[in-house]
């Protein structure tokens, strides 16, 4: 099982909320819509789903092991 | 050389580039792009950058080495001149550059005003625009703009915030009317007048001189800057006269090995000019290359700043026969549905924690 970092670029993030439905656990919307991570890391392969359902490509996903970009 | 080669370094053409290595696509990609800039965020040209609050390095998609570093070969500042379908390549500089795969990504360009050229005449849709643009917005100097699309008023509201007068000129009884309705776009209107904006509405233009628009009313509207922003067009002509290409939901043209996305493409029976759109359709169009295709089939969405109001669509209001409004100009909800009472729609204004409710309830209406 692999462990993910996640990063959000919060100067795309459009509120669109998509990752929130993909990934609860992980990603919450502040008072702005914003986008917003739950934990830094977490070995829920939804946060590639999650990444790859952000209409504004906002999130990247890196394998913490080996720092590579996993979406 | 043989591989992907992908015309436009915009949204869609960056983005597919980046689905095709993430894919594991082991082919040259090449990205053509006519602009002398890396990918960048275009939506901040009307916002962030016109006002000062951003600069041209903030606006790149992605760092600089991205693209060499994912071994995707970045050509800016080359125009493709042609496509060779029979022999398979595209003309760039004279040179011939070969493909397997072709993606048009070439976007869509301001829609001009025909017979006015002054210099003073401005349009908004790449950086240089919007660099042009920038330096002739000064406080208490005149902007005219003919268009109360999202760009007008995009660009009315941060001319303002910059202390420039505003008069804006729709031919339509109401801003955004065809995109929102005649309702939705009087309360737009309440706030844009009450931000400051002269609105002139079903208005007609008589003559446009260098220094003034003459409206069939009589009004007579100086200025020192005039916007044109009455739309864009697909700059599809490399492949057809005119309108968007036509794909399926893959992205694929008629044409083997022939791709397009983003604002130049008619997907799947629809052209629509959102950031989203451009990105998933890039998406869909690199899974096709790659052999395992995706459609895209995903709920359109945009937003737009405007006024100190956000902007949320989802779905789009084609179709729509009534409309069910929340709230008023500060914020507000608008449901739009069909004959059968059907959501298709669903605007928001500055209710951005609605935003995933509206895409969840259209998502099943679907």
């Amino acid at each position: 099982m692999s462990t993910y970092r996640i990063e959000i670029d919060r100067s795309l993030c459009s509120g669109f909320g998509s990752c929130v439905t993909d990934a609860p656990g992980v990603f919450a919307q502040d008072d702005t819509g914003t986008a917003t991570l739950l934990v830094a890391e977490t070995d829920d392969d939804a946060v590639l789903d999650a990444a790859g359902s952000c209409p504004m490509g906002a999130i990247a996903v890196y394998d913490s092991a080996t720092g590579e970009q996993a979406a | 050389m043989n591989g992907v080669v992908i015309v436009g370094a915009g949204l869609a053409g960056s983005r597919c580039a980046e689905a095709l290595r993430a894919g594991g696509c082991d082919l040259p990609v090449t990205i053509v792009g006519a602009e002398p800039i890396a990918p960048y965020e275009r939506p901040a040209l009307s916002k962030e950058f016109l006002a000062g609050k951003r600069l041209e390095a903030d606006l790149l998609l992605r760092p600089p080495g991205s693209w060499a570093d994912r071994d995707i070969d970045l050509r800016l500042n080359a125009t493709v001149e042609r496509v060779n379908l029979r022999d398979r390549f595209v003309l760039v500089r004279g040179r011939e550059l070969h493909w397997t795969h072709l993606v048009l990504a070439t976007g869509a360009r301001a829609r001009p005003l025909p017979g006015i050229g002054f210099p003073n005449v401005h349009h908004l849709r790449t950086l240089a625009d919007a660099v042009r643009l920038r330096a002739a917005i000064r406080p208490a100097s005149k902007l005219v703009v003919i268009g109360a699309g999202f760009v007008g008023a995009e660009v009315a509201s941060t001319a303002i915030g910059l202390g420039a007068s505003v008069s804006l000129i729709e031919v339509e009884t109401a801003p955004l009317a065809r995109v929102a309705g005649a309702e939705v776009g009087h309360l737009l209107a309440a706030r844009w007048l009450a931000e400051g904006v002269e609105l002139h509405l079903g208005a007609q233009i008589e003559r446009v001189e260098p220094d003034r628009v003459d409206l069939a009313d009589g009004t007579s509207l100086p200025y020192d800057a005039l916007l044109v922003a009455i739309g864009a067009e697909p700059a599809s002509d490399l492949l057809v006269d005119s309108g968007g290409i036509t794909t399926d939901a893959c992205g694929r043209t008629g044409h083997e090995g022939v791709f397009a996305c983003g604002d130049v493409a008619s997907f799947d029976g629809r052209r629509i000019e959102h950031w989203t759109s451009a990105s998933g359709q890039a998406s869909a169009v690199a899974s096709a290359i790659l052999g395992a295709p995706v459609p895209y089939t995903a709920t359109p969405y945009f937003w737009s700043d405007q006024f100190g109001l956000r902007l949320q669509m989802v779905g789009t209001t084609a179709g729509w026969a009534n409309v069910e409004l929340d709230g008023g100009p500060e914020s507000f909800r608008a449901r739009y549905v069909d004959a059968e009472g059907r959501p298709v729609a669903v605007l928001l204004g500055n209710r951005p924690a609605e935003v995933a409710t509206a895409r969840r309830e259209l998502a099943s209406a679907a």
